[in-house]
């Protein structure tokens, strides 16, 4: 009698964990159907953080689609970076320490791994799974995103993120494009404070992964704000430009 | 004393009995045969006896009499019956030829190949992620953009009340560097037309001086539109002043978003789609015909086709999504090329009165026009060696 009691219990519990594991992801995780992570070996799910915090993490399918020339990640310039297994690593930012971020990271070549997780000031993770699928933090694009309203319009400003403690105002942009494009220039306009555009000349040189380039621009010397950035070719070329990306520039002092 | 043939022949068709209904229903054929038997078997007797010097009884004579009255009655009977059925036989080719000279099919292979002033689409609900014009990576270099009915326009300043206007900038001067070689058109990156069921209507736009584009679409989600505005960007500083021009994003989002664009050059021609599923297509703007001319090609009736005259109506439906080919803006006039394999609706004329889906006679004659003939000319033969032998029976 005790057995059979024991024996429903256990299942359950096994019941009430199966359906905990077929929640529905927070809302800024991807929303993909099951199927289509399906025969992944750590599929992207929904996580728990040390602090309790709700955010996903895992591998993605390789998107098949041809994207036109996109900015896909925005970084503050630092050392080479690789995550250890068992650790907890962080990721830091520039901002107000109350505005939650939408802390967006996929890998730039296979495995595609990703991670999305909601938090202000910093968000700090388990390294199991980027350790042992996308381990260097230079193979990776991140992305820190929130919504900002200036004057009615509403954009969606993207915050540069690094590894660790620290800041620098020198930030690493990879750009993703299938056709092959020569960018040479960024017009960067400032939205807030409203002030005249700037045409400041690039480098680029080969990114982490096929079909992505990577260059740094020095905002030091820029007053913080919002600043539409759009990388393209001179008018002398063809005139492909990536889709604008509206920076948040803030000036901290190393943390 | 010999009974007559007429009371020996009524007296076998019994009433009430299968064989006797039978028997009925093919007496007069079967008394005119026996009557013929009859009349023969009493000539070759009759001449028997003047072969043997006998004279033939005046009973003779007359049973020879009334059995040739009687065939002459019959034969008449049966030509009678014989106009009836001809009769039935041609009104029922005449029947079945009228069903299949008015019965059409109901659906048709058609091929168009149109020009037109404007064209009005409607996307399949589920075509993938459109870009306009339809060649991938394409950016197009324009005179002048304008738009209208946008929800949102980056950057603001660009815009007034969802409306804006671009264009292609003119240099000052030249100036010592490279500049000449500039290109200060504006360029159209991308038209984005997302997933879901879009409307959109493709004209000519009219400007003073050329021809281009107006492209209005409708839909539950926005479509997106991103052009690069050059720019001269002031990079002066105290001691020296110079000039750079950059190309500036805008780009402008709505559901009803119209936007008019015209070509820098006077390009040979300008792909707007190619190879996209049609729901829905129509030559029609406020009641008048947009069409310049072309052709309807009909595959599945004559292999014939249609010419189309300016100003001719043209209706099409089709039970499945048609294949837009290609929708081309070339020489300030607007090219489709359409193809379905179902077209259930296809009218066309100075009223659209005239339907183009091929008859099932015209269908026949042209899948299949030496089977037709040959059958043809086989009843018609058959008839007439059926007719020939029945006269020579009697």
């Amino acid at each position: 009698m005790v057995g059979k009691t024991l024996a429903t219990f256990t299942l359950i519990l096994v019941c009430a964990a199966l359906r905990a594991a077929g929640q529905n992801r927070p809302e800024f995780c991807e929303q993909l159907p099951k199927e289509l992570l399906g025969g992944l070996q750590a599929p992207y799910e929904k996580q728990v953080a040390p602090d309790g915090a709700e955010y996903c993490e895992g591998l993605l399918r390789n998107p098949i689609a041809l994207e036109a020339p996109t900015v896909v990640s925005v970084k503050q310039t630092q050392t080479q970076y690789i995550f250890n297994s068992n650790q907890i690593a962080s990721l830091t930012w520039c901002d107000d320490f109350d505005k939650k971020l939408h802390v967006k990271v996929r890998s730039t070549k296979p495995p595609l791994f990703a991670l999305d997780a909601m938090h202000a000031l910093k968000f700090e993770w388990r390294t199991e799974l980027i350790a042992r699928w996308q381990p260097n933090w230079k193979d990776l694009a991140s992305l820190g995103i929130r919504t900002v309203e200036v004057d009615g319009h509403t954009y969606q400003v993207v915050v540069p993120l690094r590894i660790g403690t620290g800041y620098s105002n020198l930030y690493s942009f990879i750009i993703r494009s299938k056709q092959p494009i020569h960018l040479s220039k960024v017009l960067i306009e400032p939205i807030q404070p409203p002030n005249k555009p700037l045409v400041v000349n690039i480098s680029l040189s080969s990114g982490p992964a096929k079909d992505t380039w990577t260059t740094t621009i020095p905002f030091g010397r820029m007053p913080s704000g919002i600043y539409r950035l759009t990388f393209q070719e001179s008018v002398e070329q063809a005139g492909n430009a990536t889709k604008p990306i509206y920076l948040l520039h803030r000036s901290c002092n190393a943390r | 004393m010999q009974q007559s043939p007429s009371i020996y022949f009524t007296g076998r068709a019994m009433p009430g009995n299968d064989f006797s209904e039978k028997a009925k229903i093919t007496s007069p054929d079967k008394t005119l045969h026996r009557a013929s038997e009859e009349l023969n078997r009493r000539l070759s007797a009759i001449a028997d006896k003047l072969d043997n010097g006998i004279q033939p009884s005046a009973d003779d004579v007359d049973e020879l009499e009334r059995l040739s009255k009687l065939k002459t009655f019959l034969s008449v009977h049966r030509a009678q019956r014989r106009k009836q059925v001809e009769l039935a036989v041609l009104c029922v080719a005449t029947v079945v030829f009228l069903g299949l000279s008015f019965v059409r099919l109901s659906s048709t292979a058609v091929d168009l190949e149109i020009h037109a002033t404007k064209v009005f689409l409607k996307l399949d609900e589920h075509h993938s992620p459109t870009l306009i014009p339809g060649e991938m990576g394409q950016i197009l270099a324009l005179k002048q953009a304008r738009g209208s009915g946008a929800d949102d326009v980056l950057p603001p300043e660009v815009a007034e009340s969802g409306s804006f206007e671009i264009r292609e900038v003119v240099a000052a001067e030249k100036s010592s560097d490279n500049r000449g070689s500039a290109d200060l058109t504006v360029r159209l990156q991308e038209i984005s037309i997302p997933e879901g069921p879009v409307s959109i209507a493709v004209g000519i736009a009219y400007a003073s001086d050329s021809r281009g584009l107006t492209i209005e679409t409708a839909g539950s989600k926005p479509v997106t539109a991103q052009f690069g505005q050059v720019i001269a960007v002031d990079q002066g500083t105290s001691k020296s002043q110079s000039v750079e021009y950059a190309i500036r994003p805008v780009q402008a989002t709505g559901n009803n978003l119209a936007l008019e664009i015209f070509p820098a050059n006077d390009q040979p021609q300008l792909t707007v789609f190619r190879g996209v599923q049609v729901t829905e297509i129509s030559f029609e703007d406020e009641g008048h015909s947009t069409i310049l001319g072309g052709t309807a090609y009909i595959k599945g009736g004559a292999g014939e086709s249609k010419q189309l005259q300016p100003g001719d109506y043209l209706t099409i439906g089709s039970v499945s999504p048609m294949l837009l080919r290609e929708l081309v803006f070339a020489n300030g006039e607007l090219m489709v090329r359409l193809s379905t394999d179902n077209a259930n609706t296809l009218q066309a004329g100075a009223d659209s009165s005239s339907n183009l889906i091929p008859t099932l006679f015209t269908f026949i004659l042209n899948r299949w026009p030496t089977q037709l003939y040959a059958t043809l000319s086989a009843l018609v033969a058959t008839w007439f060696a059926l007719r020939r032998w029945l006269e020579s029976t009697q």
